[in-house]
C-alpha cells in the first residue's frame, strides 16, 4: 500500500509570497497539487519590516493555494533569507579512539558535535549547520567511515541569522495557526531546485537573484561548501533607475523589464525610447546606454561582491560553473556579465525534465526547492521512525 | 513685542493656498493667515476667511491655467488688495508654489510690495519647486520667481519636490502632500517661536539679527522624532528636504526651536541643541527657544534655521529636463488637494492593487494550476521607442511678470546655472525606496546608495 502525505512550501519573498503545495508518495514522488500567491508587502531586502502586513499577504497566498490543492495545510517549510543572514566556516577534530586506526562512527560523531557547538554571539540562531566533509589526517573525504588514520575533522558551514528576523519571519506564519516545519536559506533551496546532482559533484555555484537579495550556495563533491547573501537583488536596479533616469519607482521597473540589459550591442547603444510614451507631462526620450549604465554598474557591482565571498573556491579544483536562478535572472545579458567578471561559464538555472512547464520559472525555483527540501526531510524522519522516535525539534534549524 | 507682533503668513495660488489652509486647521494663535488665488473655488475650498480672489473678469474666477500672463493681469488689477494684504505684517509669510501662474506671479509681487514698504516687514518665504517631470519651462519660470523673492527675503526656503520624488519614491500627488506637511511644520514652528507661547522664546529682535539682510543665502531644516530620541530628531533634521540641497552646510547663524512634550529633560535638550550646532559647524550666533506641549507626549519637533556660511554644492549639473510643448494645470490643482486625503487615497489604491492582483490570481490557481510569475505585460506597456530625427519641441515663451530686458535674462541665464543645485543631495541621503531601512554596510559602503552615484559613473540623459 502507498503511503502519502501533503507538504507545503511557502517562500516570503521581497517580491512575492509564493506557496506550493505537493503530495508525497512513499517519501519518492512529489506530485505538484496546488499554488498561491501574493504580492508582498512589509518586506524590504528580504527582511520583514512591518509583520502584520507581511502575515496578512502570507496568509492570503496560503488560503489560495489551500483552495486551489482543496487540502488544509498544517505546516510549511519556510524560506528565509536577508541581510541578517552571516555565515562562517568551523571544524570540529576528533582522534581515532580505536587501536586499530580505523574512524568509527563515534570518532566521526565525536568530531561533528566539537564543530557544531561553537557558541554565537548573544541574538544570534544558527538557521543550518551544514557538513561540508571531513578530513583523516588532512586528507579530504565525504565519507571517512572505514578510513584509517589518527584524526578525523569534521568541516560546517554555519549559517546564522539575527533572533528577532527570525522570529518575525516565524512569527509571521505561525499567527495564524499554521506551524514552521523547516526553515532554509532561500539560497539553498533554489540551488535545489536548479542544479543536477552531477553539478553539485562537479562544483556548481547557484546565485538566487531576488527583488531584495541575492543568495548563493556553492556546492562540490555533493555538498554545501558555502551559502550566503549578498544584500544587492532587483529592487536594487530599480531604486538605481529611479534616481538615475528620474521616473518613479513604477515607472522605472518598466523600464527595467522591457529595457534592461546587462549588455549592449553596438547598434543599441545609439537608441532612445520614451519613458511613458504618451507625449504627455512627464514624458521624456532616455537613452538605452543610460539605462544600461545604470543597471551594468549595479550588477557588476553585485558580481564583484560576490566573488570576493567566494574568491577562495575561484580555482581549478573548486567552482566549475555559476547558475543564476531568480526573478532579476531574466534581464538580457546577465550571464554574459557574470561569466565575465567571475571568470566561469554562466547559464540560467535548468530545472529537472520531471517539472511541469507551467512551473519552469526562475521565479519559482526557491518555492520549488522548498518542496523538494521538505520531501528529503520527510524521508529521513520516515526513516527515523521506522526506529523508535519521530523527529525532533532541533531539525528545525539543522540539515 | 510678542504681544504686538503681527505674524501674517499669505498663501499664493494654489499650492500656498492649501497651505493656509492647513495652517487654518491647526489654529495657531497669533498668526493671522490670507489666501490669494485667481481662482475663486480654490479659495472657497479653501475656507480661509481673510481670502482674495483676484481673478475676476480676467480669469472669470478659474484659474489661470498656469499662464502667467494672465496672472500677471490679474494681479496688477488687484494691486491695492495685495497691498493691504501685506501692509501691517510684522512678519510676513509668504508661501506659493512655482511653477504654475498666480504663484509664480503674486509671491514675486507680494515680496516686492513688503521690499518697497516704509516700515519693512521681515519676510519668510517658503515655495515648492516645480518636478523636474513637469518640463523645462515650468522650470524656468519657477528659477525666475524664485530669485526675485530670494532678493526681497530675509529668510527664502525653497522645497525641491524633485529632492521629496527622488527620496521617497512616491507618486506626484503624494510628493506634493508630503511638500506641504514640512512647510505647515515650518510655519508652524515660526509662529510658536515668536507668539512668546513657549517656555524659552526667541523674540523679533533676535529674528532680525539672525536675519538682518534681505537675499542672503538662508537654510531652514524640519526635524521630528518620537520617544524623546535626540539622535533620531537629529537624524531627520539633517535628512530635512528642505535642507537637501546643500552639502556639509556650515551656518552662518543659527537659530534653533524645539517644540517637546513635559517630560523632555533638560539634559537631552541641551545634548539636542549642542550637537545640532556643532553638526552645523555655527561660527556666529546662536538661538533657540522651547515650546512645551502637554499633548506631544514623547515626540520632539526640532525647526532649525539660519544663515549659510558656505555649503558644498554637487560635484556637477544635472541635465535639464526634456522641453515638452503641451502643458496642464493639473499637477497644480493636485497640490491643493489634502495631504491627509491623498495618503489615504493612496493607501486605498494600494489595497485594491493588491486585491486585484489577489484575486486575478485566485482565478488562475483555483483549479489547482500554477499562475505564471508577473511577465513583462503586468508591468505596464512597454517604452515607445523615440525617433532620433525627430524635430525638437517648440519652445513656449516662458514669462515672468516684470518684463524682460537684459537684467532679466541674465537673470535667467543665472537661473539656470543655480538650479542644478537642487538637483542633488548628501550621497548617504540617496536611498530612495530603501529610506527607511538600516544602511546596507559591506566594505564600509552602503550598498543602497545608487552603484552609479557612488562610483562617479556619469548618466547622460
Amino acid at each position: 500500500m502507498s503511503d502519502s502525505k501533503t507538504i507545503t512550501a511557502l517562500e516570503i519573498g521581497t517580491g512575492k509570497m509564493q506557496v506550493f503545495i505537493g503530495e508525497v508518495v512513499d517519501d519518492k514522488l512529489l506530485n505538484f497539487i496546488g499554488s498561491g500567491q501574493a504580492a508582498t508587502e512589509g518586506v524590504k531586502k528580504a527582511d520583514i519590516v512591518d509583520i502584520r502586513r507581511a502575515a496578512s499577504q502570507a496568509q492570503a497566498a496560503i488560503v489560495m493555494a489551500e483552495r486551489s490543492a482543496s487540502a488544509q495545510i498544517k505546516s510549511v517549510c519556510l524560506g528565509i533569507s536577508g541581510t541578517h543572514i552571516k555565515g562562517f566556516r568551523n571544524v570540529g577534530s576528533a582522534n581515532v579512539s580505536g587501536a586499530d586506526g580505523v574512524v568509527r562512527r563515534e570518532d566521526v560523531e565525536r568530531a561533528k558535535e566539537d564543530a557544531r557547538t561553537k557558541s554565537l554571539a548573544e541574538g544570534r540562531s544558527y538557521i543550518h549547520r551544514i557538513c561540508c566533509g571531513y578530513y583523516v589526517d588532512d586528507k579530504f573525504c565525504t565519507n571517512p567511515l572505514g578510513l584509517s588514520g589518527r584524526r578525523v575533522d569534521a568541516e560546517y558551514w554555519m549559517m546564522h541569522g539575527d533572533n528577532d528576523r527570525i522570529a518575525s519571519a516565524i512569527h509571521a506564519v505561525e499567527s495564524f495557526g499554521i506551524e514552521v516545519e523547516h526553515l532554509v536559506f532561500s539560497g539553498i533551496a533554489s540551488a535545489l531546485a536548479v542544479t543536477s546532482p552531477q553539478q553539485k559533484i562537479d562544483g556548481v555555484l547557484c546565485v538566487d537573484i531576488g527583488c531584495g537579495t541575492s543568495d548563493y550556495a556553492y556546492y562540490r563533491h555533493g555538498h554545501i561548501v558555502q551559502a550566503g547573501v549578498i544584500p544587492v537583488g532587483g529592487d536594487h536596479i530599480t531604486n538605481d533607475l529611479s534616481f538615475g533616469i528620474r521616473l518613479t519607482r513604477k515607472n522605472s521597473e518598466r523600464v527595467k523589464i522591457h529595457c534592461g540589459k546587462a549588455n549592449l550591442s553596438e547598434d543599441e547603444r545609439g537608441m532612445q525610447f520614451w519613458s511613458l510614451g504618451d507625449k504627455q507631462i512627464g514624458d521624456k526620450k532616455i537613452p538605452l546606454d543610460a539605462v544600461n549604465r545604470i543597471i551594468r554598474a549595479r550588477l557588476e557591482e553585485l558580481f564583484l561582491l560576490l566573488r570576493e565571498d567566494i574568491q577562495e573556491y575561484l580555482t581549478e579544483d573548486g567552482i566549475k560553473e555559476v547558475v543564476l536562478t531568480g526573478g532579476t535572472s531574466n534581464l538580457d545579458g546577465i550571464c554574459e556579465l557574470a561569466a565575465a567578471v567571475l571568470e566561469r561559464p554562466c547559464g540560467k538555472g535548468r530545472f529537472d525534465s520531471s517539472i511541469g512547464e507551467k512551473l519552469r520559472y526562475q521565479e519559482y525555483a526557491t518555492a520549488l526547492g522548498l518542496l523538494e527540501y521538505a520531501r528529503i526531510e520527510g524521508a529521513k524522519s520516515s526513516r527515523k521512525k521506522s526506529g523508535w522516535l519521530g523527529k525532533t525539534f532541533g531539525q528545525l534549524f539543522n540539515i | 513685542m510678542g504681544a504686538n507682533l503681527t505674524i501674517r503668513a499669505i498663501g499664493a495660488g494654489g499650492a500656498g493656498a492649501n497651505v493656509i489652509k492647513r495652517l487654518a486647521a491647526l489654529g495657531l494663535p497669533g498668526l493671522e493667515l490670507a489666501a490669494i488665488d485667481a481662482d475663486l473655488s480654490a479659495l472657497e475650498d479653501a475656507g480661509v476667511e481673510n481670502a482674495i480672489a483676484i481673478g475676476g473678469s480676467h480669469t472669470d474666477d478659474m484659474g489661470t491655467g498656469g499662464d502667467a500672463n494672465l496672472a500677471k493681469e490679474a494681479a496688477i488689477a488687484h494691486y491695492p488688495k495685495l497691498v493691504q494684504a501685506v501692509r501691517g505684517a510684522d512678519v510676513l509669510i509668504i508661501i506659493s508654489g512655482f511653477g504654475g501662474g498666480t504663484g509664480s506671479v503674486v509671491a514675486p509681487i507680494l515680496s516686492k510690495i513688503a521690499s518697497e514698504m516704509k516700515k519693512k516687514p521681515f519676510v519668510v518665504s517658503f515655495s515648492f519647486a516645480p518636478l523636474g517631470l513637469e518640463g523645462a519651462e515650468r522650470g524656468t519660470l519657477a528659477t525666475l520667481a524664485q530669485n526675485y523673492i530670494r532678493k526681497r527675503s530675509n529668510l527664502a526656503v525653497s522645497l525641491p519636490n524633485d529632492i521629496i520624488l527622488a527620496r521617497a519614491q512616491v507618486p506626484v500627488e503624494k510628493a506634493f502632500s508630503i511638500a506641504n506637511a514640512h512647510v505647515v511644520k515650518s510655519v508652524a514652528a515660526i509662529a510658536k517661536m515668536l507668539s512668546k507661547s513657549g517656555t524659552v522664546n526667541i523674540d523679533f529682535p533676535t529674528l532680525k539679527k539672525v536675519f538682518p539682510k534681505t537675499g542672503e543665502k538662508t537654510f531652514l531644516a524640519f526635524g521630528m522624532a518620537r520617544d524623546n530620541s535626540v539622535e533620531n530628531a537629529l537624524e531627520s533634521l539633517a535628512a530635512s528636504p528642505l535642507l537637501g540641497k546643500y552639502q556639509n552646510l556650515k551656518a552662518g547663524s543659527l537659530l534653533i526651536s524645539l517644540t517637546c512634550g513635559s517630560g523632555f529633560e533638560m539634559n537631552k535638550m541641551q545634548l539636542l541643541l549642542e550637537s545640532a550646532a556643532q553638526r552645523l559647524g555655527v561660527k556666529g550666533r546662536v538661538g533657540f527657544g522651547v515650546v512645551t506641549n502637554e499633548k506631544f507626549g514623547d515626540k520632539i519637533e526640532v525647526c532649525a534655521m539660519g544663515t549659510i556660511e558656505s555649503a558644498e554644492l554637487p560635484p556637477e549639473p544635472a541635465a535639464m529636463p526634456p522641453k515638452i510643448s503641451e502643458r496642464s494645470i493639473a499637477a497644480n490643482e493636485k497640490a491643493a488637494e489634502s495631504a491627509e486625503e491623498e495618503e489615504k487615497r493612496e493607501e486605498e489604491q494600494a489595497q485594491e492593487q493588491s486585491e486585484e492582483m489577489n484575486s486575478q490570481l485566485q482565478a488562475s490557481g483555483a483549479d489547482g494550476n500554477v499562475a505564471p510569475p508577473p511577465s513583462a505585460s503586468d508591468v505596464g506597456p512597454a517604452p515607445v521607442p523615440a525617433e532620433p530625427e525627430e524635430a525638437p519641441r517648440k519652445k513656449r515663451r516662458g514669462f515672468f511678470g516684470f518684463g524682460r530686458g537684459k537684467d532679466e535674462k541674465e537673470e535667467a541665464a543665472a537661473a539656470q546655472a543655480q538650479q542644478a543645485e537642487f538637483k542633488f543631495m548628501e550621497m548617504s541621503q540617496q536611498r530612495g525606496f530603501f529610506e527607511d531601512t538600516p544602511p546596507n554596510l559591506r566594505n564600509d559602503v552602503d550598498l543602497d546608495v545608487p552603484t552609479y552615484l557612488r562610483k562617479g559613473i556619469k548618466i547622460t540623459l
